[in-house]
């Protein structure tokens, strides 16, 4: 695991960030490992995780937040908050 | 059209082959390859007879779209009573065999009787002719192949055929193509063993006829771009199927030690990242990706054993490249079996595809022998002294090795899970449907694949049915019979074709029809396309009802009905198949005991199968 990510959206909260391999590819840069601290700040919700990761916009994820799935339509409410565990996914189909 | 016409027969009995016409009134009804086969199975043997008996039938089928320029165009099947299950058997594979048989002349390879003495069966550009295997029968199958393109001169012979596993009856033999691509489910290579037929070696140059070459170009060129600018293609082509591994564990659904848990924390260990990552000896398990024939995904990976690895570090013969971990195979001797020692599970890979072996049914077969041993059932006097511990990597590669070559407790693990938890007093503890092994997903966290699993015609599986979406919206089993239904309709269809079934993050039903259409002519509409794959699931469904199964093998074990799930998003839920499974029937035009009702018998022209 890397340390806590340092930057302009640093804040004073710490959040567990899990990324499948098959995302790594498409985060940027600073955030290519599968697991990793990011610091946020209070009231960040999702959406704005997966904005700050780089991702596309219109790419589809397979969210878990603290064991249970979140909908996409719920990415843009769903706010996140101090010892969260954000897992970020390729979404699941036959392998 | 697409055919040649022509059905390559071999009588093994009486050492002949022959070679008789196309039945295209069912080709016109089946499609081709999983539903015209299934139509002359049925036609052909006595669904009650033993699988494993000279009455069986062995058929390698090619689709309409098998061998022509179509993306994915490699794929055949190969369809018969499978020994795992007693039920219909239908295994489809790619690699270069299949595109080879079409070009050699025939649309369909069908196998009867028994040879009084080994053989194999070699296929030259519209002649066929058995020839004697005596010194190739109890060799493997990297052996085979090599021998058969020595003997007979030429590298580009394509090859299929089984291993001491496959000739000496393990439950799961399958039939291995191309090294390591298999039709992998079920035991046909049991069934292959049973006929003393060792082996199919083609080569063909004849090509594939085509009605109307120019439409076939055009919508191949569309439906290539199709698949060049799917987000779902990219992700299979760069990381494999195994980028699945990371997801399910995040998800609460990755099977692990037997179904106890559903979480892996070592699947980071054997993720596409460890897959190209360096070990301490700078040694990097993937080489490349590899397509099939005809294919523009390459979701294959090939992959080298670290020299300096314990499990082949004297032993020169697994240094080579080979085919590497895909989701399947790294659930199959990961998480299921607790090990997360890349190495040791891409030579259980190896060892696979050298002895004829489906990885699914031999690695879930040793997690319920682990059970059985931590439960203290079995003992190190019963596992030639191996510690079969969850989790024991050198336990994985020995007892691969062991039931490969059928010795010692390996003849056990070769009876699949059902028949050696039956053994043990522990039939509960066999995680199948009908006989035959769970894949990488667990029905709790995915309610959906339980009920396409307790469904499955050939008993579990995650390729025949796909309900993906609708489980990750809703843990629950409400709203899944009808995806579970017409999904699987829809694949017993793309099953028929001959393409692929990794192209449908890119084609919907359309783009099959459309591929379908310029090759077999524009009577074969969406409608007619959907309803042949009704057909065949049906046809199916009373071959099994025929060969004796009921409802009642319509079912999960109590570990996935009654064991709440202990982690993950379905934490505390258990499979609702009581709620899914009356609703499917009914969807299905079934009776609540899972018969065809006249009416569906009448509207899919199946009244002569009549239970």
């Amino acid at each position: 695991m890397s340390d806590a990510h340092l930057d302009s959206e640093e804040g004073s909260l710490q959040i567990t960030l899990s990324l499948g391999s098959g995302l790594l590819s498409k985060v940027d840069e600073s955030y290519r490992d599968t697991s990793q601290t990011l610091a946020i700040s209070e009231g960040i919700t999702i959406d704005s995780v997966l904005n700050r990761l780089g991702l596309p916009s219109n790419m589809a994820v397979l969210v878990i937040l603290n064991d249970a799935l979140v909908q996409p339509s719920q990415f843009a409410l769903q706010a996140l908050t101090n010892g969260d565990r954000l897992s970020v996914m390729p979404p699941i189909h036959a392998g | 059209m697409t055919w040649h016409g022509k059905v390559l027969i071999a009588d093994l009995s009486a050492n002949t082959v022959r070679t008789e016409p196309l039945n295209q009134a069912w080709a016109d009804e089946y499609l081709g390859g999983r539903g015209l086969a299934t139509r002359y199975l049925t036609e052909m043997m006595n669904p009650k007879a033993d699988a494993l008996s000279p009455e069986n039938v062995l058929i390698f089928a090619t689709g309409p779209m098998t061998g022509t320029m179509a993306s994915t165009s490699g794929r055949y099947c190969v369809v018969t009573k499978g020994p795992l299950t007693n039920a219909i058997a239908c295994s489809n594979s790619g690699g270069k065999f299949g595109a080879e048989l079409k070009y050699a002349g025939y649309d369909l390879l069908i196998c009867t009787g028994k040879a009084v003495k080994p053989v194999y069966l070699l296929i030259e550009d519209g002649n066929a002719q058995l020839m004697p295997a005596d010194d190739l029968w109890g060799t493997t199958v990297w052996h085979t192949e090599e021998f058969l393109k020595e003997k007979h001169k030429d590298p580009q012979i394509k090859v299929a055929s089984i291993g001491v596993a496959g000739e000496q009856g393990v439950k799961y033999a399958c039939v291995v193509n191309d090294l390591h691509r298999a039709a992998g489910r079920s035991g046909v290579g049991a069934v292959m063993g049973s006929k003393h037929l060792k082996a199919v070696a083609v080569r063909g140059t004849v090509g594939v006829p085509c009605a109307n070459p120019e439409r076939v170009m055009a919508v191949t060129k569309e439906t290539h771009q199709l698949l060049k600018d799917s987000d779902g293609r990219r992700e299979l082509t760069e990381f494999g199927t195994n980028a699945m591994i990371d997801s399910m564990h995040a998800f609460g659904g990755l099977p692990t030690n037997n179904f106890l848990k559903m979480t892996f924390e070592g699947s980071k260990n054997i993720n596409p990242e460890a897959m190209k990552t360096p070990n301490e000896n700078g040694h990097t398990n993937l080489i490349t990706n590899k397509a099939c024939f005809g294919c523009t995904i390459a979701c294959g990976r090939i992959a080298h054993i670290d020299k300096q690895h314990w499990s082949v570090r004297n032993r020169e013969n697994y240094h080579h490249a080979s085919g590497g971990l895909e989701y399947e195979t790294a659930y199959a001797f990961g998480p299921v079996v607790g090990v997360d020692d890349i190495d040791a599970l891409t030579f259980a890979g190896y060892l696979m595809n050298e002895h004829g072996m489906d990885p699914i049914s031999f690695g879930v077969t040793l997690a319920a022998a682990m059970e059985l041993y931590e439960l203290g059932i079995l003992t190190n006097e019963h596992t030639d002294g191996v510690p079969l511990n969850f989790g024991n990597a050198e336990a994985l590669t020995i007892m691969a090795e062991k039931t490969g070559k059928q010795e010692g407790f390996g003849k056990e693990l070769g009876l699949g899970s059902k028949l050696l938890c039956e053994k043990y007093g522990r039939p509960e503890l066999a995680m199948v449907v009908k006989g035959q092994e769970f894949a990488g997903y667990d029905s709790r966290a995915l309610q959906g694949m339980g009920l396409g699993y307790a469904t499955s015609n050939r008993g579990a599986c995650h390729l025949k049915h796909d309900v993906f979406a609708e489980d990750m919206a809703d843990q629950s089993g409400d709203g899944k019979a009808v995806p579970c239904k017409n999904s699987q309709d829809q694949i017993a269809m793309i099953d028929s074709t001959g393409l692929c079934l990794f192209t449908t993050s890119a084609w919907d039903t359309d783009a099959f029809q459309r591929q379908i259409a310029a090759a077999c002519g524009d009577d074969w509409t969406r409608e007619k396309l959907l309803e042949s794959g009704e057909r065949t699931w049906n046809l199916e469904r009373l071959f099994n009802l025929h060969a004796g199964l009921t409802a009642a093998d319509d079912t999960l074990p109590p570990r996935l009905l009654e064991t709440p799930a202990p982690e993950g998003v379905a934490k505390g839920k258990v499979c609702e198949l009581d709620k899914m499974l009356p609703e499917y029937y009914s969807l299905r035009g079934w009776t609540d005991t899972g018969i065809p009702t006249q009416e569906t018998l009448s509207r899919l022209s199946l009244n002569e199968h009549a239970v």
